[in-house]
């Protein structure tokens, strides 16, 4: 099966001098969840920047052979815009038609029909600064949905979420991958890296990238350049950052 | 009771007063909402209040107002754009600072005995004095202002609602913002003549800011913004002929009524504010 999206040696950044990721090398697959993993600041959403073609390149290649959609986190966006679910989810349509134009019919059914694929058809009228955090990263989705995208890049889907609205967008994720979307998830968290099928480690350069298997002690001291220490009961894992005075 | 409604715009003066209302008000209205919306009430202020120098100026020189307001906003985009420069200094001193000095010239320009216009005019508009041409350039002007809000609808949208994300849906924020301010500077230009340079800030976003309070959709608080803006400007125009007051500033009281009743529409109505 033929890669919906590949990179060799990306390198790139915005200051003069100053790479903020370099050797970026990897292939995703249809079917594929990759959590891309790192410490806050670690290059993660400048890695999505780069695949969505906003970073200055400088080396390397980045080839998108299907539409892609960046789904950024829910506290970026303003609570009290006033805008309801679907009308956010309708965003994701506006290039179908010039400004001078209404949005035609098969475009607002494609919204409402992703709406529908993140189980929110319920709440299309309800305002997004009133849906629950959950429901307002699912909404995100569906906008990226309605653009067609066959590559989702989420930035901390589930940063802030509690656990059953984790788990309902983890739903969703998954759902997505299985009807054939490639799906990259910005994360720091190491146990979410651990259920995707594929793991970027970045801290500014990669630092591996594979299987869950990679992510072993050493790669995670260096990933977030800390010392991994295992919780009791060995199912969850911490690094303890180094500080230097 | 139907003259009591009609007889203030019975008269050349009353009936040049209320089309140049109603072209304010269904520019100020829904570019109000956005400036809002954009968190950029203050950059509205400082445009308007930049403006007072060139406003003497061409009073002095004998010039239509438009001409001095628009090379008044050219001159303090430029020094705010120098003083921005400075690496040193915030953006929002750098406005600061250029829009207290040229507010500070301007009234001090405007103290001179060789104006022939009173500082008080420039400072607070007279809608009851404007000629057939100057409510053609607001017109104008009002029609390109509103023209170019339905073509930037959709990216103020996206760019409204989430900057960050806004660029992979096809829209330039920079770009955006910059287009808002472009257009604020065009309905000020627009509006001052009438509303004066501190009044005019008053129409720009009291509706506005009462729309978005009141009505659900962002759509609805548009319409209901330019609703509420010529609303305002036609009770400021009753208000001045049956009270005697002062045109422009009854506008502008007004407009802030507006908003303060739409601040206490929940405990009136019962009814819960829009977030």
């Amino acid at each position: 099966m033929s890669a919906l999206l590949s990179a060799r040696g990306l390198r790139g950044g915005y200051a003069p001098g100053a790479d903020a990721i370099s050797g970026i090398e990897l292939e995703v697959h249809p079917r594929q969840l990759v959590a891309v993993l790192g410490p806050n600041g670690g290059g993660k959403t400048t890695f999505f920047r780069a695949l969505l073609g906003e970073l200055p390149r400088r080396e390397g290649s980045a080839e998108l052979n299907a539409r892609v959609a960046y789904v950024p986190q829910t506290e970026r966006a303003r609570l009290d815009f006033p805008v309801s679910a679907l009308d956010v989810v309708t965003m994701g349509v506006y290039a179908d038609a010039p400004w001078y134009r209404r949005l035609g019919k098969a475009s607002r059914d494609r919204a409402r029909e992703s709406l529908g694929m993140v189980g929110l058809e319920a709440e299309a009228r309800t305002r997004f600064g009133e849906l629950s955090g959950g429901q307002r990263q699912r909404v995100l989705i569906a906008r990226a949905l309605a653009r067609e995208a066959r590559i989702l890049l989420l930035d901390e889907p589930l940063s802030g979420l509690d656990s059953v609205s984790a788990a309902r967008v983890r739903q969703v994720l998954d759902d997505l991958c299985a009807a054939g979307r490639a799906i990259l998830v910005a994360t720091h968290d190491i146990n979410d890296a651990r259920s995707a099928d594929r793991v970027l480690c970045l801290n500014h350069e990669q630092i591996a990238y594979g299987p869950p298997e990679v992510l072993d002690a050493p790669t995670l001291e260096r990933t977030y350049g800390g010392e991994l220490i295992t919780l009791p009961g060995g199912d969850r894992a911490v690094v303890v950052q180094h500080h230097t005075h | 009771m139907l003259d009591t409604l009609t007889d203030p715009f019975a008269g050349e003066i009353g009936s040049r007063a209320l089309v140049e209302v109603v072209l304010l008000g269904l520019v100020c209205g829904p570019l109000g909402a956005w400036v809002v919306l954009f968190r950029q009430s203050y950059a509205a202020e400082s445009i308007a209040h930049a403006a007072l120098p060139g406003l003497v100026l061409a009073s002095l020189a004998g010039l239509p107002l438009l001409i001095g307001a628009a090379g008044g906003l050219a001159t303090a985009a430029g020094a705010i754009a120098f003083a921005g420069r400075e690496r040193n200094v915030e953006p929002d001193t750098a406005v600061a600072v250029v829009v207290t000095t040229l507010f500070g010239a301007g009234v001090l320009l405007g103290l001179s005995p060789e104006v022939p216009a009173r500082l008080g005019d420039i400072l607070f508009g007279d809608p009851l004095s404007v000629s057939w041409e100057e409510i053609a350039a607001t017109g104008v002007l009002a029609a390109v202002v509103l023209a170019s809000l339905a073509s930037f609808h959709r990216r103020l949208v996206l760019t409204g609602f989430d900057s960050q994300a806004a660029r992979s849906l096809g829209a330039s924020p920079r770009r955006v913002e910059l287009a808002l301010l472009v257009m604020l500077a065009g309905a000020t230009l627009v509006a001052v003549q009438a509303l004066g340079n501190l009044l005019v800030v008053a129409l720009l976003l009291a509706p506005g800011a009462a729309a978005l309070r009141l009505a659900r959709g962002l759509g609805a608080a548009l319409a209901l913004a330019a609703v509420l803006a010529v609303v305002a400007g036609i009770s400021g125009l009753y208000a001045s002929y049956y009270l005697e007051l002062a045109a422009g500033a009854s506008i502008a009281l007004a407009a802030v009524a507006t908003f303060a009743l739409a601040a206490l529409w929940p405990s009136l109505t019962g009814r819960r504010a829009s977030p």
